[in-house]
Formats: structure tokens, sequence, C-alpha cells
């Protein structure tokens, strides 16, 4: 591949994450993400 | 000409970095000090957002979230199950860095150079059956980290982040240790999945005594996402083939054991650099180096390019002058229309006004000088630049405007002396903006100090000097880029 070539779908896919990341926050899955990690998860550190 | 960073360094010096920058990332994305004591997590906003690393977000430190936790929870949640916000993260990561993210932003993959800096006999880069084991992680990816939370699940809808329970040894070593040892009702809580866990970490970490990354190499889900974007990714590396003596001598110093001339942008590789150190003939280049070398060639003068063409001069003056409008432009802007005319706006409301008048002003009108040099300085190397003329004088000129934003810190300082800290806090509140567009003059203007003082078209002036100031206004940025994180730091590090 082309060096050019990578670096145009490199910047497409940034942009597509970007969106990704815009549409989840516009559907509130930040909040789901921060609930997680604002509580301690027994399942990581290995209890309950 | 000027050298930029660290490309003089040697070696040995550059491999060391990357252990620096590890241990600093990893101090600042788990910088909650008060964790550490309390045994209690952060859980403030910045917890939304996804780390690049396997970096558990139960550690007490921690201050982000862990991408392939978050992923696994909200797959696993009712409400979603499917998570475009943390594919978002990852593909941004990946796209940006591939797995740049594991050679230096990975808190467990620096534990695993650590360990196999150990010093024991018979060490070796790959267990027994690389070749297949290395798509376990894949496998480990689609199963553990996206089906089962995905499809088993309990009478809610709930799933379980299967990874996290059974395997992840970053959840343990970085949350599960220390909240045990600091929390009691954890400790007493703790029972046989505990002690599994546990287990996988020993293994792991004797596994990573004799054998280089074997987490990373085998069984890391993250590693396996990032590993995808690495062809395609903004980090890259280039081998010139014309260089190129296929000697091996990059795969032989390769912990990973990638045939580096062959695919630089392997899947596995973690981009330690480790291979463009010891490849003899320089082949090997990243893409970011060479867009640094591109930069720097655009910017800066080099004698023996002008003597050839005055066109090439003026193109530098261009850019610089162009940067120069642009700093002063978005920092004047930020400070006059944001922090001062709002401040002048508000002024009536604001408390402070009743401890400092219009004192209080100062700060802004200061930096908007600063602003406004720098501004001007811009316009008058654009208008000028098919002339010649010394760069040193724009060096002064830009100089007295860094001098104006010292002057601005100079009133905050002399304003929390005089008022107290509570008086200077409500005055960098009111004045927030002001403060970003001091820290873009902060930051910025040494670098374009230090571009400056190669806009000259004849030679005759002392090289190593010149080159000597450059690297000190190149430094004097970073320092300011360094301060300024820690400031940040220091703020999340004690208060929640
Ligand atoms: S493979 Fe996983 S554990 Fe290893 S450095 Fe990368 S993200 Fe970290
Ligand atoms: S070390 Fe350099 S010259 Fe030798 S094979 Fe690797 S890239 Fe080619
Ligand atoms: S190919 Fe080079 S950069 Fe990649 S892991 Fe191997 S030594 Fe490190």
């Amino acid at each position: 591949m082309k060096e050019s070539t990578r670096n145009i779908i490199m910047v497409c896919l940034f942009f597509v994450s970007l969106a990704l990341i815009g549409i989840g926050i516009y559907t509130d899955e930040h909040t789901a993400v921060l609930n997680k990690a604002i509580n301690v998860c027994m399942e990581c550190i290995g209890i309950g | 000409m000027f050298v930029w960073s660290v490309s003089g360094l040697g070696d040995k010096k550059k491999g060391t970095i990357r252990h620096w920058f590890q241990a600093g990332w990893f101090a600042f994305t788990n910088g909650y000090l008060r964790g550490y004591t309390s045994g209690k997590i952060f859980t403030g906003n910045t917890k939304a957002l996804c780390v690049p690393g396997l970096n558990c977000y139960s550690c007490p430190g921690a201050v982000g979230a862990c991408p392939i936790g978050s992923l696994q929870a909200v797959l696993g949640s009712p409400s979603y199950k499917i998570s475009l916000y943390v594919f978002g993260f990852l593909a941004m990561f990946g796209v940006l860095f591939g797995r740049l993210v594991c050679g230096w932003m990975c808190p467990f993959g620096l534990f695993q150079d650590l360990l196999y800096k150990i010093k024991v006999k018979g060490k070796k880069k790959n267990l027994p059956g690389h070749k297949y084991l290395r798509y376990l992680k894949y496998i480990i990816l689609v199963l553990m980290v996206i089906i089962l939370p995905m499809f088993i699940v309990n009478s809610s809808g709930m799933g379980q982040p299967w990874f996290c329970e059974w395997i992840c040894p970053s959840g343990i070593l970085l949350g599960g240790i220390p909240l045990t040892i600091l929390n009691e009702g954890l400790r007493e809580a703790i029972g046989a999945r505990f002690i599994w866990k546990l287990i996988v970490l020993i293994l792991i970490i004797i596994g990573s005594i004799w054998f280089y990354r074997p987490f990373c190499k085998y069984l890391c889900p993250l590693g396996a996402i990032y590993g995808f974007f690495n062809p395609v990714s903004g980090y890259r590396l280039v081998v010139d083939k014309d260089k190129c003596i296929k000697c091996g001598a990059c795969q032989k110093a390769c912990g990973m054991d990638i045939k580096t001339w062959e695919n630089p942008n392997s899947v596995e590789c973690i981009r330690c650099g480790d291979c463009m150190r010891a490849c003899p003939k320089g082949a090997i280049e990243s893409t970011w180096a060479k867009v640094r070398a591109h930069a720097v060639s655009k910017c800066f003068v080099d004698d023996t390019v002008i003597e050839k063409s005055e066109n090439a001069a003026s193109k530098k003056y261009a850019v610089f002058g162009a940067l120069c409008v642009i700093e002063g432009a978005v920092a004047g802007y930020i400070t006059i229309v944001s922090g001062l005319i709002r401040q002048a706006m508000l002024r009536v409301e604001m408390t402070v006004y009743n401890d400092l008048g219009y004192y209080a002003f100062i700060p802004p009108i200061m930096n908007t000088a600063a602003a406004m040099i720098i501004l001007v300085t811009g316009l008058y190397v654009l208008v000028h630049r098919n002339e010649n003329f010394d760069g040193k004088g724009i060096t002064h000129k830009l100089l007295i405007g860094y001098i104006s934003f010292l002057l601005t810190i100079a009133a905050y300082l002399i304003i929390g002396l005089a008022g107290g800290s509570e008086t200077l806090g409500r005055c960098i509140a009111i004045n927030l903006y002001a403060v970003m567009g001091a820290m873009i003059i902060m930051i910025v203007t040494p670098l374009l100090m230090a571009m400056s003082d190669n806009l000259r078209v004849s030679s005759g002036k002392d090289e190593t000097k010149t080159a000597g100031r450059n690297q000190g206004f190149v430094i004097l940025s970073v320092i300011c880029v360094i301060l300024l994180l820690l400031a940040v730091f220091i703020h999340y590090a004690f208060n929640s």
C-alpha cells in the first residue's frame, strides 16, 4: 500500500472515530461509562 | 542548521526516555493521590473519558476509564448492546497512535518491560508455540470482551465483564491489590475469584521475567485492537529499501521478534523504537520523524539553502509571519473578547472588584499587549518577507511580547500576595479566558523565538551559539507545557 493511501485512510478513520464518539455522547453512552468507572468494579478487582 | 528535539541524543538515552515517558504517563493518568491513602477511587467527571492503555478504573489513583472495561460495561448493559462511544475512542487512539500506545502509554506494558529487565538465566523472547499462541488474543477479544458480555445476560438483561472477571491482570494489580490493602471492607470480601486472578497475575509476572511481554503478545485484547490500526495509524515505521542491507539487526533487537525490514507495520509492533536504534544503516524511520524533519525544513532557514534560493527564504518568512499572526490573533481574541470584555460587563456583580477595583484589569491588559506585539511582529514579517533582514531584531520584538506576558503573571502574583489566595482564585476565575490566552503565549512564543533566530540571509553568525540558544527556547516551551500539566495534575490530585 502506498504511504499516501495509508494517510488518506487514516484521516477518514479519524473523522469516523470522532463521529462515533459524538453519536455516543448524543445517546448518553458517556454517562454509562462514567457510572461504571466511578464505582469500584468488583469483577475487575476479583471480588463478588 | 538547528538541531531539533531528541535527534541528537545517544541511543541508550532514547531508550530510557521511553521508560520515563511511560512512568510519567502512568503518574499523570493515575494521579489522584488521595485515593492511595483513603482506599477510595476517584469519582470526577474525567472518568467518562477513556485512557488509551489497559489501565483499570478501579485503581485508586485512576482519573480516566479503561477502554476494555468500558467496552464490556456498555456491551453488557441492557440499554445499549453496542458501544459507539468506546469504539470511537478505540478507533481514535488506534488511528492516531496504533500500538504506540502499547510501547509508551500502557501501565501494564511498563510493568512487563520492567520485569523483563530482571537478570535471570535462560531468557527468551517468545513462549514455545509463539506462532499459534499469538492468535489467542483475538479469540479473547471476540469471545470474552464482545460475545459473552453481550449475549450471556441475567434476568434483567445485564451481561458480565468476562475479561475483567477471569483474565485481566491490570485489574488485580492496579485495583484489587491496593484496594484490598487499603479498604478493610473489601479485604473481608476476598474469595475464590480473587485467588484465581492473583494466580493469573503471578503466572504473568513469572512469564514476563523470562519472556518479553507475554501478556501483550498472547492475551491482551486491547493490543489486538490497536494492532489492526498499525498499518494505517498516524505513527508508522518506514524502511528505506535502498539503505536496508537485510542484515536482520532490527529483528534481533526487537522484543516482539518482528522482521521489521519485511513488515515495518506488523500488527505485533509496539513501536518501542529499538529496531530504529539497532539498524546500522539508519534505514528505519517513523512517519512522525519524517513530518518533523519536513516541518523543520519548512520553518527554519538553512544558510546553505538560502544561498541557492532567495525564494526559499521568503517562503520561510511567510510561514513564520503567519504563525505569529495566528498566535497573536487567537491569544488576543480569547483575551479581549472572552476575557476583558466579558469581565468588564460582569464587573458589577463580582465581589472581586470590591477587593481590587480596576487593578483586576491589569493582567488581561498586559496579556492583550503581549498578543498584539506578537501579531504586529508577524504582520511586519509577512509584509517584508521578500526583503533581507536580520532575524535577531524579530527575536527581540517577540521577547518584548514575552516580557509583557511575564508581567501578566507578575500582576497575578502581586494580586495573590496583596489580596490573599482567595482573591487570586476569584480573579483567575473571572479572567479564565485571559489566562488561557496567556497559556498560549507562554507555550508558543518560545518556539517562535527559536524559529526567528534562524530567520536571516547573511551567514557569519556563530552557528553553535545560535543552535544552543534555539534549543534553549524550545526547552523553555517544553518546561512551560510540563508546568501546565503539573498544575492540572496537582489540581485533580487533591480535588475529586
Ligand atoms: S498489549 Fe495490552 S497490556 Fe500490552 S501494552 Fe498494549 S494495551 Fe497494554
Ligand atoms: S537493521 Fe536496518 S539494514 Fe538491517 S535488515 Fe533491518 S532495516 Fe535493514
Ligand atoms: S519492530 Fe521495532 S518498534 Fe516495533 S516492536 Fe520491534 S523493535 Fe519495537
